[in-house]
């Protein structure tokens, strides 16, 4: 490495630890509620920030580096629960007429059993308990759009951005789980 | 503002507020995590619990004691892997519906006591039922699987993860239906390939994407060869595991997502063409991964020098927008071709090299209900041509759903014939309980023919399959 990639590299560094400071304690917070898991939340943060620095210099985009972070952090989240599903013991979900079931929670939230940390669970309301549970049954698509417009106040089109897909995906993936947390309310009440 | 937007909102701010420190920024793993694969697991930052996906993992397991117990689980009998496999199916087997291969390999999930991450499930696509089942081992889950030609021969990918590494392993399995022993998996002799895992316990680097030739005698494997980045092409005799070609470049017009290392997301992205003779590689230029850019289809012919320079010996020969392409008529969005970010693959290439087939979802909503149409479609690609070039639609479904739970559409294509011609395609369809069955059908002269599957499989990625 040269001294003029020594400074670059010195200049990214300090550049990316701000910005970790800055923002990795919402990012988590954005990881916790995604994928249920703050060991995986803090590592899917660092990870983020980690490729960053290491593209600091090739990223064409870092007019807006906290955008680009927080699609990382939301990739990472889906990559995770990925893995955890392929890890994971899956149920048989056949149906006899020929169609197969894909579990749209498995893989995506903790285990019913770890559904919230231990912390959360006194935190919550009995309704935000129910809230958080049917957020955890809907599929990974509806989850993100939901949880990016609701917790993390984007627009349509910034959370199109983050997640990769059509501001109408967006519209219809959030109108639908709006619907459906009504509705699995309803049913358990 | 509805209820349930207040109360998703006030939910997740409460879970969020949970978190109320991070622990500090570490931009470079320590050398020895880099350096050091095989060693035991690194400890947790912090003190805290390890990863719980790597519970599966025996704490220190050496590489040889990992290949002996997956070996040790499936029927171990060495066959000779030289000889070429023969050009079509035997008399005994006809094909599967539509004129498909009649045998698939899926990595499917298990069920009962814990001790396997998944299992191979070996299938008939006449029949519809399963003619034999390989479990993993406790310390390795199948990731990928492709298949050759003669319907008989398939290669496996499996993975085992030791502390900071994580090394892939290759297997051949070689079917006889209908007799004593219908599946046999052997190791294969190419050597392992280990990639530390970065902190987010993904692999920062490594192979995205693979292809058994038809011939079924050579695996061509695809890498980021270092942190560095650059895109890797290698070909390995799968008789002697020797490696046979090698080319590679670091020019900033051929990389791919940084996504792709993490997954294997990518499996049509190489493909063998042209009888065995050359490679299809589909990669991106640097700025994909942020939903910009364009993907390109290079072909690498196999016949020329056995190592070189990716983009001095390869030739451009199908470009596309690697964001989503969107075309608004009224109130329909159709997303194209392009790769979006994770939710994508590559467009799959046919064997004589000349179509490269993908599905696209447009889609509008309304207050009470969502109108989605999946179209898979067929491109002719050659030097010069794009995505803008009129494409043939090989099969399209339109559905209206109440907006009720569930995500529909997101067909994937898994198969295409050599010709391209017959597809095999995919889509999911919300149900009423929230559930996405999903549909796999023979793609042919307009018409859509289902394919029949054992009940208790679910099919979750486009590499866990194979024809």
């Amino acid at each position: 490495m040269d001294l003029t990639e020594k400074r670059m590299s010195a200049g990214a560094a300090a550049a990316v630890t701000a910005l970790y400071a800055e923002h990795a304690l919402g990012l988590v917070r954005l990881a916790v509620v995604i994928t249920g898991d703050r060991q995986a939340a803090e590592d899917i943060v660092q990870d983020a920030f980690l490729g960053l620095y290491r593209r600091w210099d090739r990223v064409p985009d870092m007019t807006a580096p906290l955008a680009y972070v927080r699609v990382s952090v939301v990739n990472g989240c889906r990559t995770a629960m990925r893995r955890r599903s392929r890890l994971g013991s899956w149920p048989d979900a056949g149906a006899a007429d020929g169609h197969h079931e894909i579990d749209p929670a498995a893989g995506f939230g903790p285990p019913a059993g770890q559904a919230l940390s231990a912390e959360a669970a006194v935190l919550l309301s009995e309704e935000q308990r129910a809230v958080a549970a049917a957020l955890r049954k809907l599929p990974r698509r509806q989850r993100e759009a939901a949880v990016l417009r609701y917790y993390l106040d984007l627009s349509v089109e910034e959370t199109a951005q983050v997640m990769g897909v059509s501001a109408g995906t967006v519209k219809s993936a959030t109108h639908r789980a709006l619907a459906a947390v009504g509705r699995i309310l309803k049913e358990g009440s | 503002m509805s209820r349930e937007e207040d109360l998703i909102r006030s939910t997740t701010h409460a879970i969020a507020s949970t978190v109320r420190d991070v622990p500090p920024l570490q931009l470079e793993p320590a050398a020895d995590e880099l350096s050091s694969p095989a060693r035991g697991p690194r400890p947790a930052r912090g003190g805290r619990r390890p990863r719980r996906w790597r519970n599966w993992i025996a704490p220190v397991a050496s590489a040889a004691v990992v290949a002996a117990l997956a070996i040790a689980l499936v029927i171990i009998k060495d066959v000779p892997n030289g000889g070429r496999v023969p050009a079509s199916p035997s008399a005994s087997a006809p094909t599967g519906p539509g004129g498909i291969p009649r045998y698939y390999v899926a990595v499917s999930a298990v069920t009962g006591p814990a001790g396997s991450p998944n299992a191979l499930r070996v299938g008939d696509s006449l029949t519809g039922k399963t003619i034999a089942t390989i479990r993993s081992s406790a310390h390795m889950s199948f990731e990928s699987v492709m298949a050759a030609d003669d319907d008989q021969t398939f290669v496996v990918y499996g993975l085992t993860r030791s502390g900071s590494a994580e090394t892939g392993r290759w297997f051949k399995l070689r079917l006889a239906p209908g007799t004593a022993d219908p599946a046999r998996l052997t190791p294969l002799p190419v050597e392992p390939v280990s990639v530390p895992l970065g902190q987010g316990s993904f692999p920062q680097y490594g192979i995205f994407a693979m292809a058994l030739s038809g011939s079924g005698r050579e695996l061509a494997v695809a890498e980021v060869p270092s942190s560095a980045g650059g895109v890797t092409v290698k070909v390995f005799s799968l008789a002697t595991g020797r490696l046979l070609h090698d080319w590679t470049t670091d020019d900033p017009s051929i990389s791919v997502p940084s996504t792709w290392t993490y997954d294997l997301v990518s499996p049509s992205a190489l493909t063998w063409i042209d009888g065995d003779q050359a490679l299809a590689l589909t990669t991106t230029d640097k700025g994909a991964s942020l939903g910009t850019g364009t993907e390109t289809v290079r072909t690498l012919n196999v016949d020329g020098p056995p190592n070189g320079d990716l983009r001095a010996d390869s030739k451009v020969s199908w470009t596309t927008p690697a964001a989503p392409q969107t075309a608004t008529a009224g109130d329909t969005q159709l997303v194209a071709c392009g790769i979006l970010l994770l939710d994508r693959v590559p467009p799959v290439i046919s064997a004589d090299g000349k179509t490269a087939s993908c599905a696209a979802t447009s889609q509008a909503s309304g207050t009470s209900a969502v109108r989605w149409t999946e179209t898979f479609s067929t491109y002719r690609i050659g030097a010069g041509t794009t995505a803008a070039d009129q494409g043939t639609v090989a099969y399209q479904v339109t559905r209206q759903e109440t907006a009720s739970s569930g995500v529909s559409g997101g067909g994937e294509v898994l198969w295409v014939s050599p010709s391209g011609g017959t597809l095999i395609g995919v889509w999911g369809v919300a149900a009423a309980n929230g559930s996405v069955p999903f549909h796999a059908g023979v793609i042919s002269h307009g018409t859509f023919t289902p394919l029949r599957f054992p009940a208790s499989y679910t099919l979750t990625n486009v590499r866990d399959i194979a024809w």
